[in-house]
């Protein structure tokens, strides 16, 4: 089997802020590792240990991510604004995955920072999808896909193609060390042009500030006379 | 002109798409996925028309071609959703369908003509962009929306959609008891980093005691002090809650816990630092020694 792990896709919404100017500015000027990246090249490898792994990403700069973490080439995606809408990114994502031979299963993290591209990549792509995904397992022609499901999880068998949106509940145990990484930098790395004509897009026409948030703080120097506050008021708020 | 067509696969967040839907003036259909009910409570917040189809033995994500098939027949002028991993499955390919654009974080939709005017909170909620599109635009809903009124209940509709994946059920696993009474509970006292020290956590549990509780904490409590099990955080790595009022104490505000607490109604925050962001967020607030502030607090409540 040949998988697609995509990684460093999204820019970071912390990064994003309102200028004196009333604008939006950005921190950062390209898209970053997301926190469920690592857990997407892994799932990618998971659902076959001896199968090929590609890595793709949207990011220029350091590309050996996925590389570091077992996958055997990487291709990044050029020519696209990193604050593109998410209909562009998953159009160009789409293109870069038909361009894998064979590839079957495209693992992606179910980001919070653009939650809808992974579902947009794969009906781009006419796969199903699978979203919050916690692990898989192969078993014989078929995966195995836990997701988080209502409180609990749900294990569900798929066959055929399929995108997986990955989500982790923890920060990666063990990052590759530094020889690690400088071996994946060696690794064979491929580029390919976003192509997101046509895609659907919202045009920006304003920006203003929210309506304020009525917020109630109470000095707690005096402990007793602030808790006697609070608790009239949320008594008032009928929540008591 | 299209009705607003709202995508409901879960329990938490169905009032507050209902109201942004209902708040956009069109007539709203109400497409549920999953048990009964569901669907009658979703009844319940004034739509036009509620169908039901049944998620129990094939997941819903099989029915994303059909639903965006019937879509492109009935030209819905705006689909919104929360985001829950099923109606976000679904809604993609709606959007890939109508060939529509999206938005997430959406507070408003409103109609002038063909053309779609949508706001959605940006910069951390700092701001509010306006964007515009001509015809249908796929919305995710922003938390802590305003619910929708409730009105008399509409009859709910079941229907039937055609998979095009090959998916079967292997098993349904339920999650561990502090997620179960997280999911469900009116009231939720959060305990973060400023708590100080474990033994302090014994007031947090009077607290909760008192105000008939469940408890949650943030990821450092559970990830690097081990005080709580995986199941009792909450944030964007883990779960979401939307209680009716929800206390944080010692949580300085990280925008990873955040995002799964904005779904509460009534935020509280009690902290020592006056310039935390949970501060930004809460609808009352003490600034104070949370060591302190937290016996008075269940003094008071118990004499309320």
């Amino acid at each position: 089997m040949t998988s697609v792990a995509i990684f460093k896709w999204a820019m970071n919404p912390h990064d994003e802020r309102i200028g004196a100017n009333g604008a939006i500015k950005w921190l950062a000027n390209r898209p970053e590792i997301g926190d469920d990246d690592y857990l997407a090249v892994q799932v990618a490898k998971d659902a076959d240990p001896n199968g090929e792994v590609v890595g793709l990403t949207m990011a220029s700069g350091d590309t050996a991510f996925a590389a570091a973490r077992g996958a055997e080439r990487t291709v990044t995606v050029e020519g696209l604004d990193a604050f593109a809408q998410p209909t562009q990114v998953a159009a160009a994502l789409a293109n870069a995955v038909r361009e894998v031979d064979g590839a079957s299963l495209v693992t992606i993290g179910d980001s919070a920072w653009s939650p809808m591209t992974p579902s947009l990549l794969a009906a781009y792509l006419g796969w199903p999808c699978l979203l919050a995904v916690d692990s898989v397992v192969p078993e014989d022609d078929a995966l195995v896909v836990t997701r988080r499901y209502g409180t609990g999880t749900q294990s569900v068998r798929v066959s055929g193609p399929i995108v997986l949106g990955v989500a982790a509940r923890r920060e990666e145990a063990e990052k590759p060390g530094m020889r690690t990484v400088l071996q994946a930098r060696k690794k064979p790395v491929g580029k390919t042009h976003a192509a997101t004509e046509g895609s659907p897009q919202l045009s920006v026409s304003g920006i203003h500030e929210p309506d304020a948030r009525p917020s109630k703080v109470f000095d707690g120097a005096d402990a007793s006379a602030a808790a006697a506050q609070l608790v009239a008021a949320l008594k008032s708020e009928g929540v008591l | 002109m299209g009705n607003v067509w709202m995508i409901i696969a879960d329990d938490l967040s169905a009032s507050s798409v209902a109201g942004v839907a209902r708040a956009s003036g069109r007539e709203v259909d109400a497409f549920v996925f999953g048990p009964a009910a569901r669907a009658e409570q979703v009844a319940r917040y004034g739509v036009s028309s509620v169908t039901r189809f049944d998620a129990e033995a094939a997941p819903a994500e099989g029915f994303a071609k059909d639903f965006a098939h019937r879509a492109l027949e009935e030209r819905p002028a705006a689909v919104v959703l929360s985001d829950d991993a099923t109606a976000r499955v679904l809604a993609g390919f709606v959007a890939a369908e109508l060939h529509a654009p999206v938005a997430t974080s959406v507070v408003s939709i409103a109609f002038d003509g063909e053309k779609t005017t949508v706001e959605q909170m940006v910069a951390e909620d700092a701001g509010v962009q306006v964007l515009e599109a001509t015809g249908p635009v796929v919305c995710v809903v922003a938390d802590g929306c305003p619910d929708a009124e409730e009105a008399a209940p509409m009859t709910v509709q079941e229907g039937t959609l055609d998979s095009f994946a090959s998916f079967g059920v292997v098993s349904n696993e339920a999650a561990g008891a502090g997620a179960t009474g997280l999911a469900t509970a009116e009231r939720v006292v959060g305990v973060g980093l400023g708590i100080g020290a474990k033994e302090n956590l014994a007031m947090v549990d009077e607290l909760a005691s008192a105000l008939d509780a469940a408890v949650t904490c943030t990821l450092p409590l559970c990830d690097n002090y081990h005080w709580f099990e995986h199941s009792s955080v909450v944030g964007t790595s883990t779960q979401k809650i939307s209680p009716r009022l929800y206390v944080a104490c010692g949580v300085s505000g990280a925008p990873q816990h955040l995002a799964g607490v904005r779904g509460a109604k009534v935020i509280v925050a009690i902290n020592n630092d006056p310039d935390a962001p949970i501060f930004r967020e809460c609808a009352y607030g003490i600034v104070g020694d949370v060591t302190k502030v937290l016996p008075s607090l269940v003094e008071a409540i118990e004499n309320a």
